[in-house]
């Protein structure tokens, strides 16, 4: 997590060098290059496994401000495979525009929140990489953490192997809107079917020899000798995140898989990985209740050709509207400037601001000074 | 303008549970910034009454207190580590301006890779003679530094661009002083030569100085080298409370512990109050000396009191695992005598304003608080006073070293004589706290500043 939010400026500094060097993930290819492997910071085993997004809270006089509201996590798992390779490219390049309409433009969809992201590319189950997942971050990091990514472009074949990206979104997650009742967001993007299972060997290759362990002190119980399937692994994942499975062209066969996965409204079809900005938006957006099906074309326009626009509402139009605007806290949570007495504290002190029921019960601890 | 300072003193071999009194201490009094002093290996365990957890190393216990941290040039760093630790709490604590919490002395040694090559090669060729180490390379660079000072990195040093040819020469010197345990690498013992082959390979890669200084570079850009008249001018001028973090115990000064058995660095108050005094610091000070409520070391080195089968009842939940460096962590009925010496080593109780005691809930699940006030044995008056005190014996030196040696092998055929103090009603905190008042006041001269009940800072009771 940086501090600030993406600025232009910050994004251009990453993306020219990137595009100076030839590639989005330049770094990463390098890193390969002299032998060093994946960067800790987006390989899944890196640092602490569990990914965790965390409102910032600035000390300030033996208190905490909240500096920009409660964090909110969106992962975009993105296939690399085959007719896929170039997603992470896409993603650099949509970048400002999905941050725009996300964080910082006039009608950003999710402008309360402290926008978080987290960046995953799933390669073929036969890659030395199956997996490459960044850190939650928040400014140029993001682009930054794509560039440290290293798709091998290799596969292609169906069925892919999202399932490891998955597997780390439903169980090796820590999102601070979780502790509010409320839910992340997380978007496969893919032609091709899953494979519909994991094995334990590639799941210990892709998180380390703790994965285990780390699952069950995030809180969740996996048998190493019986796997979650896809299907149990996305159920589990819709706990905690709106999850959608954003699929590119029409194949039927992944079109049954994924439904049969996500269920039908939460599989969206779209043109190519280029309208990622815009679906992503105007789904959270419609999620959030800060966008009916009237007002996200007003809201795209702006961004897009008038056929773009249409396209993606077509592609929006079935998935469950206001689905996060009817969850518990939702109207309570802690706003930006904030005070709170302690990090870590879920809710502030300051008069007037929002409690929980549960949170006037609690009792205080011994204290004797 | 009211300044207040408090310095936190580990009275044993370190492990006494710094950590949680000073995170304790940056809950009550708002304190704006830690000053760290030791070296880079100590491991601090922090945990908050809502349920983060770290083991802080360079980074000052106070950080989720939103303290400050400054590295002082009494602290020698491991740069790297520094960067790591910095991630950890960036990304898994979201402390997302950790840098900009950071301040370092532009004097403060630095550990190179190289160094902890070396540490790790000695204590893997010293077989089942193991000094006891960390690993990280802390004693490794303090001995260089004072061998060759010329090739000794300070914090100042991390982002200069001419620095490759001294890492280079730290390299081959390394490769010079190892000689003999890498071409003897075969007669370690088995579980240990594939550990030595790798250490040895980085040692033996001459790219391995590009990378440091890459690494180095990127550091620099993000942390604050402050000069050395800040700690003064800025940090000690402020009103406010600061805390002074120091690593290791007594137990383990480089004179006052028992040679072997000790670290490079010096652990005593003394050199902390001269750092202050030099700073023209000249507010109120609280000077507290911390233990567990029972005896602890992580490490080889004489423990009069251990007892293997208090480890089971004693060790749970502590952060403290075996490792190949320090080995099992020991445990056994607190070592007054121990607790005495090491006070007297400071400079006596006048050095301290009272005691922290950590880990007396274990205690108190025992219903009675064993505690050894005098060891069988300790009749040799070279080393032991008349009522079998260990003596403090002032210098330094090899003949110092030479002294603490023969000290601590003394320890090692002493037996404890062991006392319980009861305890009226073990479930009520209050006759907890009253006992360990009472036997600290007639024991030790001191008074007892803080009880903790548990790891949190709620758990811990200021009197």
């Amino acid at each position: 997590m940086g501090r600030e939010v993406l600025s232009t400026r910050a994004y251009r500094a990453v993306a020219e060098a990137a595009e100076a060097a030839g590639s989005s993930t330049h770094r990463g290819e390098q890193r390969q290059r002299e032998g060093k492997g994946l960067h800790p910071l987006v390989d899944p085993s890196g640092y602490d496994l569990i990914r965790r997004s965390i409102s910032y809270l600035e000390p300030k006089k033996g208190q905490f401000v909240l500096l920009r509201g409660v964090a909110m996590l969106i992962e975009d798992l993105l296939d690399t495979t085959g007719s896929m390779g170039g997603n992470v490219e896409i993603a650099m390049r949509v970048l400002p525009t999905a941050y725009k309409l996300l964080a910082t433009g006039p009608q950003a969809v999710l402008k309360r929140y402290d926008t978080q992201i987290i960046t995953a590319i799933f390669g073929d189950v036969q890659d030395n990489y199956v997996l490459g997942r960044s850190q939650a971050e928040m400014d140029e990091r993001i682009a930054e953490q794509m560039t440290l990514m290293f798709p091998e472009h290799d596969g292609g074949d169906t069925p892919e192997d999202p399932e490891y990206g998955l597997f780390g979104a439903a169980y090796l997650t820590a999102a601070d809107i979780n502790r509010y009742g409320l839910r992340s967001y997380h978007f496969t993007v893919s032609d091709a079917p899953g494979r519909g299972r994991m094995s334990s060997d590639n799941l210990i290759r892709v998180f380390g020899k703790t994965v285990f362990e780390r699952t069950t002190e995030n809180g969740f119980q996996v048998d190493r000798g019986d796997l979650p399937t896809t299907k149990e692994i996305v159920t589990e994942l819709l706990k905690r995140a709106h999850s959608f499975f954003l699929q590119i062209g029409n194949n039927s066969e992944t079109s049954r898989f994924w439904t049969s996965v996500y269920g039908r409204d939460r599989v969206v079809n779209i043109a190519n990985t280029e309208q990622l900005a815009l679906v992503q938006a105007a789904i959270i957006g419609l999620t959030e209740g800060t966008l009916d099906l009237q007002s996200v074309r007003e809201f795209l326009t702006a961004e897009a050709a008038n056929t773009e626009v249409e396209s993606v509402i077509r592609a929006v139009s079935g998935i469950p509207i206001g689905a996060q605007a009817v969850l518990p806290n939702f109207g309570k949570l802690p706003k930006r400037g904030d005070i709170f007495a302690k990090k870590g504290d879920l809710w502030p002190i300051e008069a007037g601001t929002a409690q929980p029921d549960s949170a006037k019960n609690k009792k205080p601890g011994i204290k004797w000074k | 303008m009211s300044k207040k300072l408090f310095i936190v003193t580990d009275l044993g071999g370190g492990d006494g549970g710094k950590g949680g009194v000073i995170h304790k201490l940056c809950s009550l009094e708002q304190v704006h910034t830690v000053i760290k002093v030791g070296g880079a290996q100590g491991s601090h365990g922090v945990r908050t009454a809502n349920g983060e957890a770290f083991c802080f190393s360079q980074f000052g216990c106070g950080t989720f207190n939103g303290s400050r941290t400054h590295i002082s040039k009494l602290m020698v760093i491991d740069p790297l580590a520094l960067g790591y630790e910095a991630e950890l709490l960036k990304y898994n604590h979201g402390v997302r301006n950790i840098f900009d919490l950071l301040s370092v002395d532009s004097r403060a040694l630095c550990v190179t890779p190289f160094h902890q090559i070396a540490s790790r090669l000695r204590e893997l060729a010293r077989k089942d003679k193991p000094k006891g180490t960390v690993g990280v390379g802390v004693g490794e660079a303090v001995s260089d530094a004072e061998r060759f000072p010329d090739l000794a990195f300070r914090a100042g040093d991390l982002g200069q661009p001419n620095i490759l040819n001294r890492l280079e020469a730290v390299r081959k010197q390394k490769l010079t002083d190892l000689a003999e345990i890498i071409a003897q690498v075969e007669e370690l013992w088995p579980e240990d030569k594939e550990t030595a082959r790798e250490l040895i390979q980085d040692l033996q890669n001459p790219n391995f100085p590009n990378v440091i200084q890459e690494s180095w570079a990127r550091l620099a850009t993000q942390i604050q080298v402050v000069p050395p008249d800040y700690l003064g001018r800025v940090i000690l001028a402020r009103a406010g409370t600061v805390v002074v973090e120091s690593s290791h115990g007594v137990l383990t000064d480089r004179f006052y512990g028992f040679h072997p058995h000790t670290t490079k660095l010096r652990t005593l108050p003394e050199f902390t109050l001269a750092m202050l005094s030099e700073s023209g610091y000249d507010g109120e000070m609280v000077k507290l000396g911390v233990t567990r409520g029972y005896q602890i070391r992580h490490g080889a080195g004489p423990m009069v009191t251990e007892s293997p089968e208090l480890l089971e009842k004693l060790l749970p939940g502590s952060s403290k695992e075996a490792n190949r460096w320090q080995g099992e962590a020991r445990v056994g009925p607190l070592d007054l005598v121990s607790l005495r010496y090491a006070i007297n080593a400071c400079g006596g109780t006048q050095t301290f304003d009272g005691l922290a005691i950590t880990w007396f809930d274990q205690i108190g699940v025992f219903g009675e608080w064993p505690v050894c006030q005098s060891y069988i044995g300790a009749d040799d008056q070279n080393f032991f006073s008349p009522e079998g005190e260990r003596r403090v014996h002032c210098g330094s030196g090899f003949a110092q070293l030479e002294y603490q040696k023969k000290l601590g092998e003394r320890l090692k055929q002493c037996r404890p004589r062991v006392s319980c103090y009861p305890f009226p009603d073990p479930t009520d905190k209050e006759s907890l706290a009253t006992v360990c008042q009472e036997v600290c006041r007639a024991e030790l001269k001191l008074p007892v500043k803080m009880i903790s009940f548990g790891p949190t800072e709620d758990d811990k009771v200021c009197l």
